[in-house]
């Protein structure tokens, strides 16, 4: 518990797009995925990943991956 | 902001830190308290003058924070040098170089998703620090064995120890640090930053880099929490790895919420109060590790019923008690025919090349959204001195013209050429600082500054180019400003009103206010966006005055709705009709033209 679930819920719904059901849906797919694969190379990483990827998603596509444009 | 009483609150800050050592103890604060308060006090200015002056919330303060604290406790603690005061410079310059890396990346994106992208970097910094470099950061164990400082002058030397020793070289720093924030904000940077906050489009459209001043920003934010996290390492005598946690940058944002943002003083104030709690509640009343339930409910009674801190809400109160009675709202003065207009020209700085032909050329401007063609085709040439009216039926597609002349919006073809040279690409600040500006339509002002301030940030623009770093000048030392200042208030005919805030202001002080933002910077080229919109017949007679008085020395292009005014104002009209130019002419040929008859005027001109 904690903040490091809140942290990561709001990663989630950064990566799927704030406003998107789906997208929340897709976020927490794509989330779990990174954390578990990273895991399994090396667990320290895991996190910079996730992050890694979010930075990256709001960079190339701010709006999140299933996000409609314009919301702000 | 142009008043500040030189030095009074640097001498009070002092006079508070000496008595400090003297008025805490008895109220139950330890030496180690106060020195951590110092610390948090010190981190918490940059992260002000970031959140509470720039507006921008940065959940990432940590990684700057944990980047100055180890850089200096790894040098002093691996034998590469003793002098403590040059490691903690080192710490806070790596601090504010890393901080022009993720300010680049993360001030991309605004609100929430700025904050997000700093959660991330201060997060993956703390992930790199404890793993990959945990050979030269410790990892879990810290960097143990950072020493204090020892000073040494002359053969006399000091030792700083732990306790009140420590005390007067942390106050000193502390003191250091607010003297530098508060000639910050002083400054003209610390202006622009709060014109920012209040309306970052504005502040691009008056001339500003507002992306260079959010990173400067950024990069001062950066540089305090690199010295207070190498402070941090000093008065410790060890750095900990948790000082890059997401726990630090949540608790100095909280610490400001409850201190008050946009003061300063207001981190300093709530780690007081935070710290006092956690010792009070948790060895004093015994709660143990669930103080933070209680601090959690304090911290939510606060934020819902003092929004603006415990200092705000202190400040709040002062005015409550020592409020003389209003004085009596001054209304301001009708503005008469007579007014010295020709003192705010067209810039003395830009040296205008002598030029003939048209100052404002479009020549086949189309802008497309999709499948919808807001613009097709439009070409215009208005030449110097003279006011240019364009009228349209709504959807006519004048305000998307408006944009792409000024720059704010790209247009998908076509060109706008300004004094013979092509600016279809250039940004909006750099159009207005070559001397094109426009006011809008629905107004953008500084709501939290006084109309006044308003009016110096439009000025700073054109006194100061599009970016300087005089960070430590003070704004009245700007050449020029104060007289260009009251020069724009004079002829909007707003002096009296000067000290008001703007959200005092009624709507048509508030709409000749939006026209002096952009006479402030003082263009040679203005466009008017329905400057007339929503006003009462009075005001709407004071601004036709306002806009006659205006137009000398200056060419003028203005959109309205108003017909009466346009035909009573402009020399030659540009009629729009679904997004294309349908005539154009002096007004008289305007009111004969059969096509606009038809398309607009619906045959009434001709009756």
């Amino acid at each position: 518990m904690g903040e490091a679930i809140l942290v990561q819920t709001f990663v989630v719904v950064v990566i799927g797009g704030v406003g998107s059901f789906p997208g929340a849906i897709l976020g927490g797919l794509i989330a779990g995925e990174i954390l578990s694969l990273t895991s399994m190379i090396d667990p320290a990483y895991s996190s910079v990943m996730l992050f890694a990827v979010m930075t990256l998603v709001l960079l190339l596509r701010p709006q999140g991956l299933l996000g409609a444009l314009g919301r702000d | 902001m142009l008043r500040a009483r030189p030095l009074l609150v640097e001498l009070l800050t002092a006079l508070g830190l000496v008595a400090a050592p003297f008025v805490l103890p008895p109220l139950g604060f330890a030496p180690n308290t106060v020195n951590q308060i110092l610390v948090w006090g010190l981190f918490g200015i940059g992260f002000d003058i970031l959140f509470g002056y720039t507006g921008l919330l940065s959940f990432g303060q940590a990684a700057f924070y944990g980047t100055g604290g180890f850089v200096a406790a790894y040098l002093l603690t691996q034998g590469v040098m003793s002098n403590v005061l040059l490691a903690l410079v080192i710490g806070t310059i790596a601090a504010a170089v890393v901080g022009i890396g993720v300010g680049i990346v993360a001030l991309r994106r605004t609100g929430i998703y700025f904050a997000m992208i700093t959660v991330a970097i201060a997060e993956m910094f703390f992930f790199i620090e404890f793993s990959p470099l945990a050979r030269f950061t410790g990892g879990e164990n810290g960097l143990p064995g950072v020493p204090a400082p020892r000073f040494e002058l002359f053969g006399w030397h000091y030792q700083v120890g732990t306790g009140w020793s420590m005390y007067w070289f942390l106050a000193v720093c502390y003191l250091i640090g607010v003297v530098l924030a508060l000639r910050i904000v002083r400054s003209p940077v610390g202006a622009i930053f709060s014109a920012i906050r209040d309306n970052p489009l504005r502040a691009r459209a008056v001339g500003h880099a507002v992306d260079a001043y959010k990173l400067t920003a950024f990069v001062v934010g950066a540089a305090y929490a690199g010295l207070a996290g190498g402070l941090l390492g000093v008065l410790q005598g060890f750095m900990p790895p948790d000082a890059f946690m997401f726990d630090t940058s949540g608790q100095l944002v909280m610490q400001t919420a409850i201190g008050g943002a946009g003061t300063l003083f207001g981190p300093l104030v709530g780690a007081t109060v935070w710290l006092f709690l956690r010792d009070f509640l948790q060895s004093a009343v015994g709660l143990g590790a669930t103080w933070k339930l209680v601090l959690g409910v304090i911290f939510v009674l606060l934020v819902c019923f003092l929004r603006r801190g415990l200092i705000g809400g202190i400040v709040d109160l002062y005015n409550l008690v020592t409020r003389r009675r209003e004085p009596p709202p001054v209304e301001a003065p009708q503005l008469g025919a007579v007014q010295p207009s020709a003192t705010v020209g067209p810039s003395r700085r830009r040296q205008e090349t002598p030029f003939s032909g048209p100052v404002l050329e479009a020549r086949g401007l189309t802008k497309s959204f999709g499948g919808i063609v807001a613009n097709r085709d439009i070409g215009l040439a208005v030449e110097q001195g003279e006011l240019r009216g364009i009228i349209g039926p709504n959807g006519a597609g004048k305000s998307t013209l408006f944009k792409m002349l000024t720059c704010e919006m790209r247009p998908s073809s076509g060109q706008v050429i300004f004094h013979g040279r092509d600016i279809t690409r250039m940004g909006v600040a750099r159009v207005c600082q070559l001397g094109l500006t426009k006011s809008y339509q629905v107004n953008q002002l500084f709501a939290r500054l006084t109309l006044r301030e308003n009016v110096v940030i439009a000025a700073l623009a054109e006194r100061r180019g599009t970016f300087a770093l005089d960070l430590l000048r003070r704004i009245d030392k700007v050449h020029g400003l104060a007289d260009q200042v009251e020069a724009t208030l004079a002829l909007v005919g707003l002096t009296a009103r000067a000290d008001v805030p703007v959200a005092e202001l009624a709507y048509g002080e508030k709409r000749r206010l939006e026209i002096g933002l952009a006479l402030a910077s003082s263009p040679s080229l203005l466009l008017l966006d329905e400057p007339l919109a929503g006003m009462s017949p009075r005001e709407r007679a004071e601004t036709m005055q306002l806009l006659k008085n205006i137009r000398r020395g200056r060419t003028l292009v203005v959109v309205e709705h108003d017909m009466d005014a346009v035909f009573e104002l402009a020399e030659r009209i540009t009629v729009l009709h679904e997004g294309a130019l349908l005539a154009e002419g002096t007004p008289a040929e305007i009111q004969r033209n059969s096509f606009v008859q038809e398309a607009y005027l619906g045959g009434v001109a001709a009756a």
